[in-house]
């Protein structure tokens, strides 16, 4: 029986002394970003950043970004990393609400224009903007000699059944974002237009991820129209191999509604100081102009030079739908719960 | 009055022996579904019961969990009854490896089974509920088979052969004789696959592709997905309810476990067309649950593009996308071997001083086997949630420690863990113990000699069983492991829902790996433990 304990002991400690050494590597040298599936590190200034500061960065992400988010509420005071990055203005009020990040205000926010900063409790950092909006193939649609739609409306018209994919709004922020954008502009007829959504075939794919690059045209999957994002095309030109010279698709901007993302310091890190020198990092001017090509967003500061192909190729919507934070704040469990109750 | 058999102790001794088991339930399940219990009741002063309650989105779920696992039930009573009375009262070939074979899916993790049937299936998930039900049934139907076998077994064929001379064929013999004097064990079986193919989670969950939904998955849903903790709460403490009403039913109708005897020297072979008939028809079946899984794995890891060959395998030591870089499946698969290992340390070392109580019956004995069932029989996202909530806050705060995980496996494996060795410690020969006394020997040797012999094959099914259920842990690991370090079936998860043919190949060697180490290790502990397992 002693034995027993005592082996018992051994395990217990052999199994703490392995946490306590990924800890001790960590300390000083290793900060760690948690953030959603899909998140690409700028790298060259990455490099830069550890280069300068002595400080590695390691990229934990597993989930869509709602659902990495809640992972992260769910720990809240034992994070699983040190820094987050991926809270966007749809699911803002949720992180506010919990205690799940400590605040911490960057210099470099004087750079970032004051329509950005949604947060006044000082804790969630601007970092970049984009448009989520409905994105089309243009060879699919020149193929079927039909006019891609123009607006939110036309996607329940009869000619475009069977066309459209949306990511599920509990897991996904585009998704949300798409959400809150018939929202904004069917009001109380909100539920009426889903239902003709629903009727007119629309699919709800898990994530992004899945619906861009498995179940969209442009990528071999079934429907040519599908919420992405503004920047979308010249993501296509950047990435595409073999290389095309044109996107493949093109964006219906009145679609289109802005998503802003934000780090945090997670409460309880072990590396404060390391973590708050990150979230300074990701507003300097060598971060952010890395931003376009790496994560096909916006930089949140000002006058940082866009890359050709984003000036090329990405339409900075004329007239986003702009969603109240606090509206989203009040009204999005409640918006969940209804599309779920048409959609299921 | 308690029993006799070869480990005999004092009350007192008994109540010092119970000690460590009941403290582990509480610990790791009593407390944590408490702190669940109480943040639903905590929701419940809000409208979230009305929210809940008043939707009819709810009770839709609600039924349909329920109907699910009616038919998963009844599709396993339907091939398992059959198959059970075959091997009670026929000789035929291939009789060993139907009982063998019968029990090994459910020692393999759910989303294993999950994955082979998608691979069998192709596509991507999204599958009708006709699947879930055959997977549920394929899954539990070693339970049936196991629990009705070994009662049928206890019945004198003499007795269907006295029916079938007064003029009635020999399946309505065996119908009048063997089943209807049966029916509490059939019932108490019947109720254990229920339970489980209630809380099922992993098998929706990858089977259905998201399409498909249970009370189980709107918990995690609710959780994961929407952050309503209060509307997860109140779902899991409804279902709890559920689970313990039924549970209440089985210790009612389950009929009690006396080690059976064996009526092996009675065996017939099958006469004529129909028990031939009856013999073919409910082996194939048996045999399908395990061998279509595994294979439609097998045939997916090794199909490369148009070809065949070992890719698949050779990327298991790629790095995982979303781990830092630092993760590969290899190093997952070794990481998850030392959580189960310590996680079956755990199961055994509180199972053995369990087992030993309610073997000894009396009160305490039946109070620590009915705290013992309810673990089972609950979902293992409410284990887990229920974890997730109990440990937050220092200085027993669990998140993140490398325990959390051991802890919630060993809290699932130890009930089953506890079902293998009591059996064997009741059948323990009391005489040989007071033999041994009588010619002088001291505790120790008492026990090496009259004992451990007795016991040995159990403590290894134990362990095995205890080792597979850890390893293939999904449920409750899903809340409590960390993204850094997930655990192989989280692997697997995660490989399942990322786009493109590399992930679903790797996915599926993976699984293909675990799914050998747990049935195989199983298996071979049965074999070489001669001890059976899966008698609810």
């Amino acid at each position: 029986m002693r034995r027993a304990v005592l082996v018992g002991a051994a395990v217990t400690m052999a199994l703490s002394s392995v946490s306590c050494a990924d800890k001790a590597r960590a300390s000083g040298e290793t900060v760690t970003l948690v953030t959603y599936s899909g998140y690409v590190l700028p790298e060259v200034a990455a490099k830069a950043f550890t280069k300068r500061t002595g400080i590695a960065i390691k990229v934990i992400s597993t989930d869509d970004a709602g659902a990495a988010l809640n992972r992260a509420l769910l720990n809240a005071g034992s994070p699983e990393g040190d820094v987050f990055f991926g809270v966007d203005n749809t699911f803002l009020s949720r992180a506010q609400d919990s205690d799940a990040f400590t605040p911490h205000r960057p210099t470099g926010l004087v750079h970032v224009p004051k329509e950005l900063q949604l947060d006044d409790s000082g804790r969630f950092t601007p970092i970049d903007e984009g448009s989520v909006c409905i994105d089309y193939d243009t060879a699919w649609f020149a193929d079927h000699q039909l006019e891609p739609p123009t607006s939110l409306a036309d996607l329940t018209d009869p000619r475009y059944s069977d066309l459209l994919l949306v990511e599920d709004p509990a897991a996904s922020s585009p998704g949300l974002a798409f959400l809150a954008a018939t929202r904004a502009t069917s009001g109380d007829r909100t539920d009426q237009y889903w239902s003709a959504l629903k009727a007119n075939g629309v699919a709800v794919a898990a994530s992004w991820d899945d619906a861009w690059n498995t179940r969209y045209t442009v990528n071999g999957g079934d429907r040519p129209l599908v919420v992405s994002y503004a920047s979308s095309p010249p993501a296509e030109v950047v990435f595409s191999d073999p290389k095309i010279d044109a996107p493949r698709s093109g964006v219906i901007s009145s679609t289109c509604v802005r998503q802003v993302e934000f780090a945090a310091v997670l409460a309880g890190t072990a590396h404060p100081d390391s973590a708050r020198r990150l979230v300074d990092e990701m507003l300097t001017e060598s971060w952010q102009s890395e931003l376009p090509l790496s994560n096909f967003v916006y930089p949140a500061r000002t006058a940082v030079k866009l890359p050709a192909e984003f000036d090329k190729w990405a339409q900075r919507p004329a007239d986003p739908i702009t969603i109240d934070a606090a509206t989203i704040g009040a009204q999005r469990d409640d918006w969940i719960t209804a599309w779920r109750n048409v959609m299921e | 009055m308690a029993q006799r058999h070869g480990v005999t102790a004092r009350p007192g001794r008994m109540a010092a022996l119970a000690v460590v088991p009941i403290l582990f339930v509480v610990a790791t399940y009593l407390w944590p579904v408490t702190a669940l219990v109480m943040r639903s009741a905590r929701s419940a002063s809000g409208g979230v019961v009305s929210e809940v309650f008043g939707s009819s989105r709810t009770w839709h779920l609600i039924i349909v969990t329920l109907l699910q696992a009616i038919a998963s039930t009844i599709v396993a009573l339907v091939v398992g009854v059959p198959a059970a009375w075959c091997h009670a009262r026929f000789r035929f070939p291939g009789r060993g490896a139907v009982w063998s074979l019968g029990a090994v899916p459910f020692v393999l993790p759910a989303i294993v089974v999950a994955a082979g049937l998608r691979a069998v299936l192709g596509g991507d998930g999204a599958s009708t509920w006709c699947w879930v039900i055959a997977a549920h049934a394929a899954v539990n139907l070693g339970v049936i088979l196991r629990t009705v076998g070994a009662r049928f077994a206890r019945i004198d064929p003499g007795a269907e052969e006295v029916a079938r001379v007064l003029g009635r064929s020999s399946l309505r013999a065996a119908w009048d004789v063997t089943v209807l004097g049966s029916l509490d064990a059939i019932w108490g079986a019947a109720l254990v696959v229920f339970l489980f193919s209630l809380t099922s989670f992993g098998i929706v969950l990858i089977l259905g592709g998201g399409a498909l939904g249970t009370v189980e998955i709107e918990i995690w849903l609710q959780t994961t997905r929407l952050f309503r903790l209060d509307v997860a709460a109140l779902l899991a403490g409804a279902q709890l309810v559920l689970v313990i009403g039924v549970l209440a039913l089985h210790s009612r109708v389950a009929g009690s476990r006396p080690p059976s005897r064996s009526t092996a020297s009675r065996l017939r072979r099958p006469l004529g067309r129909v028990e031939w008939a009856l013999v073919i028809g409910s082996a194939v079946p048996v045999l399908a649950a395990t061998i279509v899984p595994i294979g439609g794995l097998a045939a997916r890891a090794l199909r490369v593009g148009d070809g065949w060959g070992l890719a698949n395998f050779a990327h298991l030591s790629d790095a995982l996308a979303g781990t830092g870089g630092s993760v590969t499946a290899l190093g997952a698969l070794w990481w998850s071997t030392i959580i189960a290992v310590v996680a079956t340390v755990l199961a055994v070392g509180v199972g053995i001083p369990a087992s030993i109580v309610v073997a000894g019956g009396g009160r305490l004995g039946r109070t620590l086997d009915g705290l013992l069932m309810i673990p089972l029989a609950t979902s293992a996202a409410t284990v887990g949630f229920g974890f997730l909530l109990a440990y937050r806050t220092s200085p027993f705060d669990l998140r993140g420690s490398a325990m959390a995980v051991p802890l919630v496996e060993a809290a699932i494996a130890t009930p089953l863990a506890v079902r293998v060795l009591v059996p064997a410690i009741r059948g323990l020969d009391a005489s040989l113990s007071e033999a041994a006394r009588t010619l002088g020997s001291g505790r120790r040797r008492r026990f090496l000699v009259a004992v451990l012999p007795g016991v040995r094959g159990a403590l290894l099914v134990a362990a095995a069983l205890s080792f597979a259920v850890s390893l293939g842990e999904f449920g409750a690991t899903a809340f409590l492991a960390r993204s850094g370090s997930p655990t192989l079936p989280q692997v697997i998860q995660r490989l399942l829902g990322r786009p493109g043919e590399v992930n679903v190949g790797r996915a599926m060697a993976l699984g293909l790996v675990l799914s050998l180490i747990c049935g195989g290790m199983f298996s071979l502990a049965e074999r070489l433990g001669r001890t059976r397992s899966l008698e609810f």
